[in-house]
């Protein structure tokens, strides 16, 4: 029998899983950044004992990363270690995902949306609420307190199904191949919320009981995972997917343990790809009270779309991938403390100075690797002094020859020197790494500029981006390589976490609920797939201008 | 034996006025049109393969030098011997049932087309029973999956078993390719060969027929 002793108690698993998915299930959350895949070696933990056999031998990934003193002493990554026996564990602190790390601000256009906010203080609703923003990537998380109609505490959390793939489409291909996956993926994310949850409850001194309402917003794929729901048609074409309707349910029955009498209300989706988070970014950003030619961008995994045109709301969904999360991108991390996420090059010396993320004095000043952000701060810089062509290969003729380098056979150039970085390894960015992020911005241009041909338009009026991505982006940067159509920078407007906005008001506000109704049935769908000139626009929009 | 190089480059950059300029040229100096054929374009072809295997090239570039390509090839056709104009091998390309991506399948079926393989490009979302049809109506000697997605992945071996239940599969190879393919993954559902972008997979493909 597949079991974990840690923490003075037993977590039963299933044989099969790894130490760090069935931790996670039990409710014991670890630092996973890169998302389980054996790259950021975060989710050390210590085997003290163990049946014979109940655990998989140490593989080469592991061998590469622990030093052998470790491996003596039993040191495993979680991500790796397969169970099928009784073992017991002790986490090392520097493991255990930390609330301190998680927590984050409310969103930006909250403090702008107050008016709308009539029902705050009525007694006939409950006081506490809990607004959730599902993403692929980043579960974020804000504790609502209805009477003074502020946001308490909020947090963040990387999503843990992403052990079952980076993408909406590696995760459903996992319950096709797999039904058993989706209860897991499902237990995975109940059990961030009920983390996220009890560590706010914590900060503001709450009984989680007084939690009585949840709205929970997402893409389709992640709603229908939160309810158990079979996403797997939603895997190939026509992407439909089982229910598009909002749905109230009680927390106990999804498994929800941090208050199993609360009550569960997931907004409305769209289409398969088009979800409630962009719906509940365009009920933040007022989109259709705003002027025509007005385009709401989440340049996130999925980047959906919404436009304000003469004729009502369109939306579409670009498929843009994880590129800009950082994943696939050889030396790519989550936005989190070593990341590097802008870097300048000196135009007459081509010296490189990359800028770390830091939250902490006491975090280390050497990179780890390169964020969504710092691959476009780079791929702008290079585009800008003349490394790249329009087309996006590397130009030997004018790139530093010390920079060019080979990375793993691949052609690379030079960020970080290995006596600077904090693997010991040097940090680079890849020809390979450039041609990704070519795909996933030529997707969104593509999305952008079919939108904007459908409006009748030559350009977009306004852009107002969204995601957390979109708040770190550099506008000037997105414009250099072509994300954006060309447009004056004060066109381009950085909202933030518009969808958790939105969740937020919905928990404050009930009848906002039944506007996200009325945007749903309104909006058209845009297929991009549909579109006689979407491979011509997708080629063209795959150089840099 | 001609230099060639001007026409290869011309190729390779995708410019297509140049090419086509270059090839009439070397038509009206008394070049037999199979020569300009194999030693001009098809190598020039080759480096492009090259080029985008290693990642040099991309998909904008190599599809504006196999549109060159193409339309040299337009105004060779005519004057190709009997040898040269030979098909060397039949082949059927699609994108699987559920999947709509094209451009890599395209890129593949252009390249082939300009290597002299008889290509017949039925499209996507093509149901198993669809390839199997083509093979047989078209007599076909290699037909090439292409998937872009982790779900329609599967979809592919679903494919080859079709092409097993009809009693073709022994007359056909199967070459398998898309962003999410692996070679472990085709080794699996028992394709023929497997490549990881166009260029290696136009180079498989000419080794297969």
């Amino acid at each position: 029998m597949a079991q974990i002793q840690v923490d003075d108690r037993i977590i039963a698993a299933q044989s099969g899983q790894s130490i760090l998915e069935a931790l996670i299930a039990g409710g014991v959350l670890l630092r996973s950044d890169c998302g389980g895949r054996g790259r950021c070696a975060k989710c050390r933990v210590r085997i003290i004992a163990a049946d014979p056999g109940a655990v998989s031998a140490i593989d080469e990934i592991e061998t590469a990363q622990l030093d052998e003193s470790e491996r003596l002493a039993g040191v495993r990554l979680a991500c790796r270690a397969v169970l099928t026996g009784a073992i017991t564990l002790e986490i090392p602190g520097a493991s255990r995902l930390s609330p301190e790390v998680a927590r984050k601000g409310p969103p930006l256009l909250f403090n702008r949306l107050k008016h709308r906010i009539t029902a705050a203080g009525e007694s006939s609703q409950p006081r506490w609420g809990l607004a959730v923003d599902l993403g692929t990537t980043t579960i974020a998380a804000y504790l609502c307190d209805r009477q003074s109609a502020t946001v308490t505490a909020s947090m963040s959390v990387r999503n843990p199904q992403a052990v079952f793939g980076d993408d909406v489409m590696s995760r459903i291909s996992a319950v096709r191949v797999d039904p058993g996956s989706l209860a897991r993926m499902q237990t995975l994310v109940i059990k961030s919320l009920d983390w996220a949850a009890g560590h706010l409850c914590k900060a503001a001194q709450l009984e989680p009981g007084a939690v009585e309402k949840i709205v929970v917003v997402g893409n389709t794929t992640m709603i229908h995972l939160l309810h158990g729901e079979d996403p797997s048609t939603m895997g190939i074409y026509p992407y439909s997917p089982l229910f598009v309707e909002s749905r109230q349910v009680a927390a106990k029955a999804l498994g929800v343990q941090f208050n199993p009498d609360a009550e569960i209300t997931t907004l409305p989706l769209i289409t398969g790809f088009i979800g409630s988070d962009i719906v509940a970014a365009a009920l933040a950003a007022e989109l259709d009270t705003r002027a025509a030619g007005t385009l709401l961008v989440d340049v996130g995994t999925n980047g959906e779309i919404m436009a304000a045109t003469t004729a009502g709301l369109v939306a579409t969904s670009c498929a843009t991938g994880p590129a800009f999360e950082g994943a696939t991108i050889r030396h790519g991390m989550q936005a989190l403390s070593g990341a590097i996420d802008a870097i300048h090059i000196e135009p007459q010396t081509g010296r490189i100075d990359c800028r770390l993320i830091q939250h902490h004095p006491y975090q280390p000043k050497r990179p780890a690797g390169i964020c969504g952000s710092g691959v476009i701060s780079a791929v702008a810089a290079m585009r800008r002094i003349g490394w790249l062509e329009p087309g996006g290969a590397f130009d030997h003729d004018t790139m530093p020859a010390r920079l060019l380098i080979k990375d793993s056979g691949e052609t690379a150039m030079l960020l970080v020197p290995a006596e600077e970085s904090q693997s010991g390894r040097p940090i680079c960015l890849t020809q390979k790494d450039v041609r990704a992020v070519q795909l996933a911005k030529g997707a969104l241009r593509a999305g952008i500029d079919l939108l904007v041909n459908k409006m009748g338009t030559s350009r977009p009026r306004h852009l107002l981006l969204a995601g957390a991505f979109g708040s770190t982006i550099n506008i000037a940067d997105a414009l250099t390589i072509g994300l954006f159509p060309p447009l004056p920078e004060q066109s381009v407007a950085v909202i933030g976490n518009a969808a958790g906005a939105g969740a937020i008001l919905a928990v404050f506000e009930p009848s906002i609920l039944q506007e996200a109704r009325r945007i749903c049935s309104r909006t058209e769908v845009l297929e991009l797939a549909d579109q006689p000139q979407f491979q011509d626009t997708f080629v063209k929009s795959l150089s840099f201008p | 034996m001609s230099d060639f190089s001007e026409l290869t480059d011309a190729l390779i950059k995708g410019d297509e006025a140049r090419v086509l300029e270059l090839t009439r040229k070397a038509m009206d100096a008394g070049t037999p049109a199979g020569e300009i054929l194999k030693t001009g374009l098809i190598v020039g072809m080759d480096v492009v393969g090259e080029k985008m295997e290693n990642e040099e090239m991309f998909i904008p570039e190599v599809l504006m030098s196999a549109r060159a390509m193409g339309a040299a090839v337009e105004i060779l056709k005519p004057h190709l011997s009997a040898e040269d104009a030979a098909s060397k091998g039949v082949v059927v390309i699609g994108t699987v049932k559920g999947d709509l991506h094209d451009i890599g399948k395209n890129l593949v079926s252009m390249m082939l087309e300009s290597a002299g393989l008889d290509v017949h490009n039925i499209g996507v979302d093509i149901a198993p029973d669809q390839f199997v049809s083509a093979v047989q109506e078209k007599n076909a000697n290699l037909v090439c999956l292409s998937a872009l997605l982790t779900t329609t992945m599967p979809m592919m071996k679903s494919t080859i078993e079709a092409l097993v239940e009809s009693g073709v599969r022994d007359s056909v190879k199967v070459l398998v390719g898309g962003a999410p393919v692996t070679q472990g993954f085709a080794d699996e559902i028992g394709a023929d060969g497997y490549a990881p972008d166009a260029g290696s997979a136009a180079k498989l493909a000419k080794s297969m027929v």
